[in-house]
């Protein structure tokens, strides 16, 4: 609330079913702001994704919302009718609510996805009796890895998506991005092109595009297509969205946190800054006119991965560039951008290199040269 | 059968008083074209009946009968065992007699794919596909319109198919990856896009986008490589290039975005 209302970060908000129960929409007040001034900018998403594949889910608060698959014990979430039935029902919650931009809720399909198809279908139907002429619905897209990676899979996807007769304003793309050991981004061509071209044929048929838990990885995908919306988060929550983090429990860890990098175009792990600071290399890692990155890298700063500021460090970098990479509308002086901002990145590195800093694990450069080398290729 | 065994019978009971053309034989199917009542009409002898095909086509020229571009029926019906359909005669030539008119003549090949658009309009919205859109199926009158024929193989999208999986039929010059490739679940109207737009190319350039024959088509539609070369002249490249998209997914999602590009 802080980042949006009194640093301008974004433009507005994204609610998880997973962290939010359903009253908290309901106060008068979310955080000592008006809740309608807030409701007006938010999106909520009901997160459906796991139930299908788990008879437990009852994590977080999503068995809070009586109308969610988490809520329901027994098998009857996975029958046809009951997936359409909540569906359904979590778009009344959110009209309810008074949201104008609703996301239909939407379950994963990790097999059959003809089956996940004639559900959108179903819901499209039921859409074009039942649509709310004031509002926006986007449709849920849960895509996992095996099938991003497959293009005949996104093909047939696609084919279904931008049917004559879809009703729906948009789409709410997940995409699962699994990753190596030690990255925290999936630099797979494979990954890399066919996201993409969810994101520019949706976006070319004239639907509205949400590219949901991005990472900062999301400019890359930006530099080509001119996504509409692209929803970030504090780094440690959503590094890495994974439907399994809703079926089974993956805490983190402790952590002292991150230094994200505008100039590196990577997160460095805390205890990197010492060292870099031991070796007059700051300049080439800050982050410019960013109150926060200059907090958290004063010398002794107490580094945690608990203070907002370490968060707020990211945020507010990602949503400058994202906002600057969207600001330019010629789509091939765009990539230019970009693959400028990477050659800034790799040549920052090696600066470093020169300064006898060589990172390791996710804070090394193991990304940028296939970044560069896919816009390159597009 | 040809028209010398019609018999007094036959032809009194249809009232033909002559025959204006020659008869000409087509799959299942002679094709007559007598003067019945003193009008011109096409007389069509089915050898096997109204099959599944012809059922459907007949049902689409009935349910769409109040377009002006595609053929009429006046009458079904049966003769003995025999099944007869008498059509009206649509005078003019088939496109692919006079193709060589639309050599580089921007403006007819931009008109002609703009009528043929309007006429499939309707069609495209009631959720069929024509599926062989080609010269041969498409005769101009003598005012300049055309009349889009033989919906013989179109496709109900939302009845049962008519073909098996794995296979459409398609004439290779003007058929869709999706057609070459088999790919049932991918017939639709972008289908009949993608066909249109090599129809408006063929018809300016008088050679197809792709390749001179089939294999060189299908290879490389599988290169999935979509470049083509268009003559500067050419005003229709922006049409060709979003309706020959390989994938169905990217040609144009609404018929009116196909149609803004002429």
């Amino acid at each position: 609330m802080d980042s949006h209302f009194k640093n301008g970060i974004g433009d507005g908000f994204i609610f998880c079913a997973y962290s939010f129960e359903p009253d908290f929409y309901t106060k008068e007040k979310i955080n000592k702001i008006d809740s309608l001034q807030v409701l007006e900018k938010s999106f909520i998403d009901l997160q459906y994704f796991g139930k299908k594949e788990s008879g437990n889910i009852g994590k977080g608060k999503l068995s809070l919302y009586p109308f969610h698959p988490a809520a329901d014990q027994g098998t009857a979430s996975q029958t046809t009718c009951y997936m359409e039935s909540s569906i359904i029902n979590g778009v009344k919650f959110q009209t309810d609510l008074g949201l104008t931009d609703i996301i239909i809720p939407n379950y994963y399909e990790n097999d059959d996805l003809g089956q996940f198809m004639g559900l959108v279908a179903t819901i499209n139907k039921w859409l074009k009796k039942n649509r709310i002429g004031s509002k926006r619905y986007y449709m849920t897209i849960p895509i996992t890895y095996h099938t991003i990676i497959d293009a005949k899979k996104i093909d047939d996807l696609l084919y279904t998506l931008t049917d004559i007769d879809i009703e729906f304003d948009g789409y709410y793309i997940v995409c699962e991005p699994k990753l190596e050991i030690r990255q925290k981004i999936n630099i797979d061509f494979k990954y890399l092109r066919n996201l993409s071209r969810v994101l520019e044929v949706l976006k070319k048929q004239k639907f509205i595009t949400i590219y949901s838990y991005a990472n900062w990885d999301t400019m890359i995908f930006l530099a080509t297509c001119d996504i509409d919306y692209i929803t970030i988060a504090t780094y440690e929550n959503l590094r890495s969205f994974n439907i399994k983090r809703f079926l089974s429990s993956e805490d983190g860890g402790p952590s002292k946190g991150w230094y994200y990098s505008e100039k590196l175009l990577n997160f460095i792990k805390a205890p990197f800054i010492e060292l870099i600071r031991q070796q007059d290399g700051l300049e080439l890692i800050k982050n410019e006119k960013n109150i926060f990155s200059d907090i958290i890298l004063e010398a002794n700063y107490p580094w945690s991965n608990q203070k907002a500021d370490v968060h707020k460090n990211y945020i507010l970098s990602i949503d400058r560039i994202l906002k600057e990479i969207g600001s330019i509308d010629n789509l091939i002086d765009r990539k230019n951008f970009v693959i400028r901002l990477i050659d800034r990145a790799i040549d920052s590195y090696n600066q470093l290199e020169v300064k006898s800093v060589y990172f390791q694990d996710e804070s090394r450069n193991y990304h940028l040269g296939v970044w560069k080398s896919y816009l390159l290729a597009k | 059968m040809n028209v010398q065994v019609f018999t007094p019978n036959f032809l009194k009971h249809f009232g033909i008083s002559g025959f204006y053309q020659q008869e000409k034989k087509g799959g299942q199917k002679m094709v007559y074209f007598p003067i019945c009542n003193g009008e011109y009409v096409v007389l069509k002898h089915l050898h096997s009946g109204l099959g599944d095909r012809e059922t459907r086509e007949m049902e689409i020229y009935e349910k769409f009968k109040a377009i002006n571009g595609i053929p009429k029926i006046i009458k079904i019906e049966q003769y003995g065992n025999e099944t007869f359909i008498i059509e009206e005669y649509i005078e003019g030539n088939t496109l692919i007699d006079i193709a060589n008119q639309y050599a580089g003549n921007g403006d007819s090949v931009k008109k002609l794919i703009w009528t043929i658009m309007d006429i499939m309009h309707p069609i495209w919205e009631a959720k069929y596909v024509h599926r062989d859109i080609k010269p041969e199926n498409i005769i101009i009158r003598l005012d300049g319109t055309p009349v889009v024929i033989d919906f013989g193989i179109a496709r109900d999208l939302e009845a049962n198919s008519i073909t098996g999986a794995g296979w459409q039929p398609k004439s290779w010059r003007f058929a869709s990856p999706e057609q070459y490739q088999g790919d049932k679940d991918k017939i639709s109207y972008r289908t009949d896009f993608f066909s249109l737009g090599i129809l408006a190319y063929y018809l300016f350039h008088q050679y197809l986008p792709f390749g001179n024959n089939e294999q060189e088509i299908s290879n490389k539609f599988k290169s999935k490589n979509e470049s083509f070369i268009t003559h500067k002249d050419f005003p229709l490249t922006n049409f060709c290039i979003e309706a020959l998209k390989f994938s169905p997914a990217e040609r144009p999602r609404k018929i009116k975005d196909l149609i803004n590009l002429l």
